[in-house]
């Protein structure tokens, strides 16, 4: 993506209300993911809850880790 | 295949082929929705994926040169496929030309056109992700009368925007949609904030794929069960529709033939890539060269006159922002009968091909379109849709100037769709009626502006906004 000068995110910046996420974005975020931590990710793990900031995409991610529930469509 | 699966013919592809693997570069070019001032309209379903994670995934695979047909597809497929190809020997005769040329008849199957071969892929993947309802904006009609047959077919509902010029000249088109259970709506309606907003500016507005498209996202932003399908553009839908190419190797392989030139018409790019990419591949394994030439709509030239620009592709203003060949989103082509060429931009993949030279643009206006599609049917028996005229205007173009002294030109060219539910328009051009519709130059010069000014807007710092 050449869309790669960076622009200032705090862990709490709203990604998808301020549009740094569109659907685009986050299909190649999905696959990030999934290849950076071993997971496979669902339909169902898509929802703005899980996707919201940077802190709910760890949050999401350490329930992954430890088997934790986590937000399902 | 289960015991009551209709049996597949040997030359069935069981795999889509992925020009993804072999070129990466192609991968969708985009950039941040961040970079709008203002407010993004980002939020909603607007910012999610509308495509289930399995097809959207399609999009974006380097990693697989071929994907594997669903067996539910593969069975549907199998009722309409493999589609016929033959040599055009009339028509030769008819041109007096020094080629052989080959077509690729898409429109045998209910719907009429290619439209139902991701119609059916895209209603499966939907159906399986539990979506309960599609909704779309469509222009000729080919792809709405697709996909209501589809969700028809997957149980699925359906909702169809269609662009007011082309529904008001083929009604029928809207019928057969409500026959398959669609809900139908002429674009601009007043259902919608993006209709309203058309209709309010210009009450007597002829629609077009942007505005509808702008609607269904509307529409599926206020149900949860329901999702946005697009029938050309995506990397997934081109993919889908390389069953078309892949068959056409075969069949030519059967009478020792590989085209020096693939020939389709070029709306968003569905067609032209179902047949040009898989012909793509083969070349690059036999080591052999090809021509791949898209006709445009000389109405809508986006690849010949458009700018290489990243903009948005609906009138909502909720899809990403991707690197196209564009007259800019608010280009409103002059209402002509291809429909379906009606797009303002190219699929970021057909641009990315016209970016490196892969792929040939054409334009051609409609009178000659037409005199070309009643040439093919008076040769060989069918009569294309006005879309298809266009391929057939530009394949006459290309084999006329072929040199005598050369070896023959071999030429394919898909025939994408029929234009039976386009009599009305045939009818016109028989009592002619019909004009060169060329591009509407004042509102190309004001829409290509506002394009360049969104460009700079969008790559200034964020910061500034």
């Amino acid at each position: 993506m050449p869309d790669q000068a960076l622009l200032p995110l705090a862990n709490d910046t709203p990604l998808l209300e301020s549009g740094i996420l569109d659907s685009l974005s986050l299909l190649r975020l999905v696959v990030f993911l999934e290849e950076r931590f071993a997971i496979v990710m669902s339909d169902a793990d898509l929802l703005p809850e899980n996707f919201a900031s940077v802190n709910t995409i760890c949050a999401y991610l350490r329930a992954q880790e430890s088997g934790k529930e986590v937000a399902h469509g | 295949m289960g015991d009551n699966s209709v049996p597949r013919d040997p030359q069935l592809p069981t795999h889509w082929f992925n020009i993804l693997h072999d070129r990466p570069h192609y991968v969708t070019s985009a950039v941040s929705r961040s970079r709008l001032a203002g407010d993004v309209k980002a939020t909603g379903q607007g910012a999610l994926l509308q495509q289930p994670l399995s097809l959207a995934r399609q999009s974006i695979n380097t990693d697989d040169r071929f994907i594997p047909i669903p067996d539910e597809v593969l069975d549907l497929y199998a009722q309409y496929r493999p589609t016929p190809l033959r040599r055009a020997v009339r028509l030769e005769e008819r041109l007096g030309a020094n080629c052989r040329i080959y077509y690729k008849y898409e429109g045998a199957n209910l719907t009429g056109s290619h439209k139902l071969n991701t119609a059916l892929a895209q209603a499966h993947y939907y159906a399986r992700a539990g979506v309960k309802h599609l909704v779309t904006g469509t222009a000729a009609g080919q792809w709405g009368t697709a996909l209501a047959y589809a969700c028809q077919l997957m149980d699925l509902g359906c909702t169809v925007f269609m662009v007011r010029s082309t529904l008001r000249q083929k009604p029928i088109r809207g019928e057969m949609m409500r026959l398959f259970g669609a809900v139908v709506h002429e674009s601009p309606s007043d259902l919608t904030e993006v209709g309203r907003r058309v209709l309010k500016e210009d009450p007597e507005a002829t629609g077009t794929q942007s505005v509808a498209n702008g609607e269904a996202l509307e529409l599926v932003e206020e149900d949860s069960e329901s999702r946005f399908a697009v029938g050309s553009g995506e990397n997934s839908v081109l993919l889908h529709q390389t069953v078309i190419g892949q068959e056409a190797i075969s069949q030519l392989a059967l009478m020792g033939e590989f085209p020096d030139c693939v020939i389709a018409s070029m709306g968003a790019g569905s067609n032209f890539g179902g047949i040009a990419l898989p012909f793509l591949g083969a070349a690059k394994d036999s080591g052999r060269s090809i021509r791949l030439v898209a006709v445009e709509s000389a109405a809508c030239p986006k690849l010949t006159r458009g700018r290489y620009m990243y903009d948005l592709s609906d009138a909502l203003g909720t899809s990403p922002i991707t690197k196209v060949y564009s007259l800019g989103s608010t280009y409103v082509p002059p209402p002509v009968y291809a429909g379906g060429l009606r797009h303002h931009s190219a699929g970021p993949l057909a641009s990315a091909m016209h970016a490196d030279g892969t792929l040939e643009p054409m334009d051609v206006d409609q009178l000659t379109s037409f005199r070309a599609g009643m040439l093919f049917c008076e040769s060989e028996g069918i009569l294309p849709a006005p879309e298809s005229a266009h391929a057939v205007a530009g394949m006459i173009d290309v084999v006329s100037k072929h040199p005598r002294k050369d070896d023959p030109l071999v030429v394919l060219v898909n025939i994408s769709g029929h234009g039976l539910l386009d009599l009305g328009a045939y009818s016109r051009f028989a009592a002619e009626e019909i004009e060169p519709v060329q591009v509407d130059e004042a509102s190309l010069s004001k829409s290509l502006s506002a394009l360049e000014e969104f460009n700079q807007s969008i790559m200034e710092p964020a910061a500034t906004k």
